[in-house]
């Protein structure tokens, strides 16, 4: 019974943090139409920030990694990607893919591409009868999900959240009521930048800080957005639920190369078959197509 | 690889076999001279080269190996120093060009191909993975141009290459280390791997030892470079039970491997050793792998004239903390290299090729030079099981004596 328990807890580990990854990639790509390549580096820039704070009480830490993130955020999309906003799709993928290889390098040159490491702030673990899970993960699974509920009530059940909405759905539509696109531009890729970095930093303690750590999350947190229906802001959340239960699912009984193998196959072939994405809204069940 | 596990090695030789390799090395202690520093002082030299000596260094100083790339740059550094210092390679400066190949083989072949066709190097040092030093081996095999290759355990068809091993092979780092771990913990294990051609390898060969001790592998897991997530394959290791976990996980992911290990209560307790446990990793790894052993040919403790000059240059250089492994082999490479070229008496690379067969110098690990081996260009090391301690040191508790590479003779 307690694999069933480590492979459930595994599960929720990777999909929360996975889902805040994706969240921000989905919030991007919906808004400011940006397919951003450089978001494993923005997670590698909160690993960072987390190492350079380790003196500090890892909340306080984690405070201000993220404003770290929003700071990065603002200056990346005024300095660089509002120079770019219409000069088509590939100028802006290389636009973004240079941001992320110019993070790269810094950090290389900064840190050195030597391996750095953080203890986890909550060490132990949680233990019911034989089954035991590291503390840090529960509670990071928990306080993502916390928080992803929260940025998902901003989205569907604030006034804020309806402009997001509008905007994303039609932009110069949005702009004839009153919502500035460069302004929401603005602070959707700072806030979005600032959740990767957040996702960044919340991993950290349980991997090696390297200047490419944040690329392992690029492909599935990408298929978690491309399953999910364009523009939809809760789909990347479910996307990345989906994709990584089936890897659970397939890792738990295979290899892994092969698991993500089997994987990355399913998910083209998926993608091929319906390249529209799924709604996951329940209420629009059955009407997915639209 | 072979279904005894050990591919291209030899047949398993007992220990009273490496009088070879010992011979080898007493043979070295005669010829030896007295060391003013860890550059390499060969025969008498009367060649004399009429231009700089021209190396080109690869390595992946970007991507998911880049921290054992820069490890093998800083030594290497050091190394070109200490060599120009004491005169160069037939009494001319070694020149260095030197390029990143992001541990991407494509990028290694063309790298290499640039080296050769356009920078007219003499020698070519570097590269880290398995899969880099496949192609480099196949390209300058075409050019005749002799290569160094400086990491642990790789094997390849050296006989119908142009390239030697200075690293260490899979069978030196395991002859001694399974039956030591089976007899101290138990006769139950398993491996663990990063899924590329080395660990595959370098775990083949632990079989091959693991059944000649009567020991069993109970579950074998391999995940592929870069592995963010260890959870499930520590679940497998929990599992399983085992009395030893021989682990082949390398590069940033060993340091996930580990911390999550450590996380999960694998670590510590669990008996992990393994090519995982590199000096290099210590200081992000942590305690999590205080008081676990390891084969090794390095350790700070190596008491010798080289060793200490080694480590001071190098802590000097770079400051304190552990020494990798690979930035110990890539100081004294060069040391090779000026041996065959002023044996060979010519920079033609065919030549120096044939002249690095035999070749001796010095190097920090011994008093005495060792000795590229003719018969198949790998070294037989002296060898030590050290266990780490707090802090990173990697404390010799027993000398292994000589040990030889276990290659198959050409």
């Amino acid at each position: 019974m307690s694999a069933y328990f480590q492979i459930l807890c595994d599960f929720v580990w990777v999909a929360t943090t996975l889902a805040l990854v994706a969240f921000s990639l989905g919030l991007i790509l919906g808004e400011l139409k940006i397919v951003n390549v450089a978001q494993g580096d923005l997670m590698m820039v909160g690993a960072y920030s987390m190492y350079v704070l380790r003196d500090l009480p890892f909340p306080l830490a984690l405070l201000l990694t993220f404003v770290v993130g929003l700071v990065l955020g603002l200056a990346l999309e005024r300095g660089v990607l509002r120079w770019v906003y219409d000069k088509g799709f590939m100028t802006t993928l290389l636009a973004s893919w240079g941001v992320g290889m110019v993070l790269e390098q810094a950090a290389a040159a900064i840190f050195s591409v030597s391996q750095k490491g953080l203890d986890p702030p909550l060490a132990g673990q949680i233990v019911v009868g034989a089954f035991a899970y590291p503390t840090y993960r529960i509670a990071v699974s928990v306080g993502v999900v916390v928080l992803l509920a929260a940025l998902l009530a901003l989205v569907y059940r604030t006034s804020v959240g309806l402009r997001l909405r509008a905007s994303i759905d039609n932009v110069q539509m949005a702009a004839l009521m009153g919502v500035s696109p460069q302004r929401t531009f603005a602070l959707v890729f700072a806030v979005a930048t600032a959740l990767a970095v957040l996702a960044g930093a919340l991993v950290a303690p349980t991997l090696a800080i390297t200047p490419t750590m944040g690329l392992s999350y690029l492909a599935p947190s990408f298929f978690a957005v491309m399953i999910a229906r364009q523009g939809s802001l809760a789909g990347p959340i479910a996307g990345a639920i989906a994709v990584e239960f089936v890897f659970t699912v397939l890792q738990a009984y295979l290899n892994v190369t092969l698991a993500e193998s089997i994987l990355f196959g399913l998910l083209a072939l998926f993608i091929a078959i319906k390249p529209q994405g799924v709604s996951w809204s329940w209420k629009k069940a059955g009407k997915e197509t639209q | 690889m072979s279904k005894d596990g050990f591919g291209a090695y030899g047949p398993l030789v007992s220990r009273r076999g490496f009088a070879r390799g010992a011979a080898n090395l007493a043979l070295g202690v005669a010829g030896a001279s007295a060391l003013g520093g860890f550059a390499g002082r060969a025969q008498a030299a009367p060649f004399k080269g009429s231009r700089p000596y021209k190396i080109g260094f690869v390595a992946p100083l970007s991507g998911p190996v880049a921290p054992e790339g820069l490890a093998m740059q800083r030594g290497f550094d050091l190394g070109v120093e200490a060599i120009n210092a004491v005169g160069g390679i037939a009494g001319q400066p070694v020149e260095i060009v030197r390029q990143d190949d992001q541990a991407v083989p494509a990028v290694a072949g063309t790298v290499i191909k640039k080296f050769i066709q356009q920078d007219n190097v003499d020698m070519i040092v570097g590269t880290i993975t398995s899969d880099e030093e496949t192609v480099a081996g196949q390209i300058s095999a075409a050019y005749n141009v002799p290569v160094m290759f400086l990491e642990a355990g790789f094997w390849m068809p050296f006989c119908t290459s142009s390239c030697v091993l200075l690293g260490e092979t899979s069978y030196s780092l395991l002859s001694e280390l399974v039956p030591f771990m089976a007899e101290k913990y138990g006769k139950k294990f398993v491996l663990i791997g990063s899924d590329f051609e080395f660990p595959h390898q370098y775990l083949g060969v632990g079989k091959g030892f693991i059944a000649k001790a009567g020991a069993t592998v109970t579950d074998e897991i391999y995940a592929p470079l870069g592995t963010a997530d260890w959870s499930s394959s520590i679940a497998k290791i929990k599992a399983a039970a085992p009395d030893v976990i021989l682990s082949a996980v390398v590069g940033g992911d060993a340091i996930a491997f580990v911390k999550q290990a450590k996380s999960f209560g694998l670590l510590p307790g669990a008996h992990l050793t393994g090519i995982t446990l590199q000096p290099e990793f210590y200081p992000p790894m942590g305690d999590a792998v205080d008081g676990l052993f390891v084969v090794t040919r390095y350790s700070e403790e190596i008491k010798t004239a080289g060793n200490a000059t080694f480590v001071a240059a190098y802590k000097k250089k770079y400051g304190e903390g552990p020494i990798p492994l690979v930035g110990v082999t890539a100081s004294y490479a060069l040391n090779f290299a000026k041996a065959a070229v002023e044996k060979a008496g010519t920079y033609d690379r065919k030549a120096v090729f044939e002249a690095l067969h035999g070749a001796r110098a010095t190097t920090p690990l011994s008093d005495a030079p060792l000795t590229l081996n003719a018969s198949n260009l790998s070294i037989d090391y002296p060898m030590y099981i050290c266990q780490i301690q707090s802090g990173g040191l990697f404390k010799i508790v027993k000398e292994l004596g000589v040990v030889p590479a276990g290659l198959k003779s050409c």
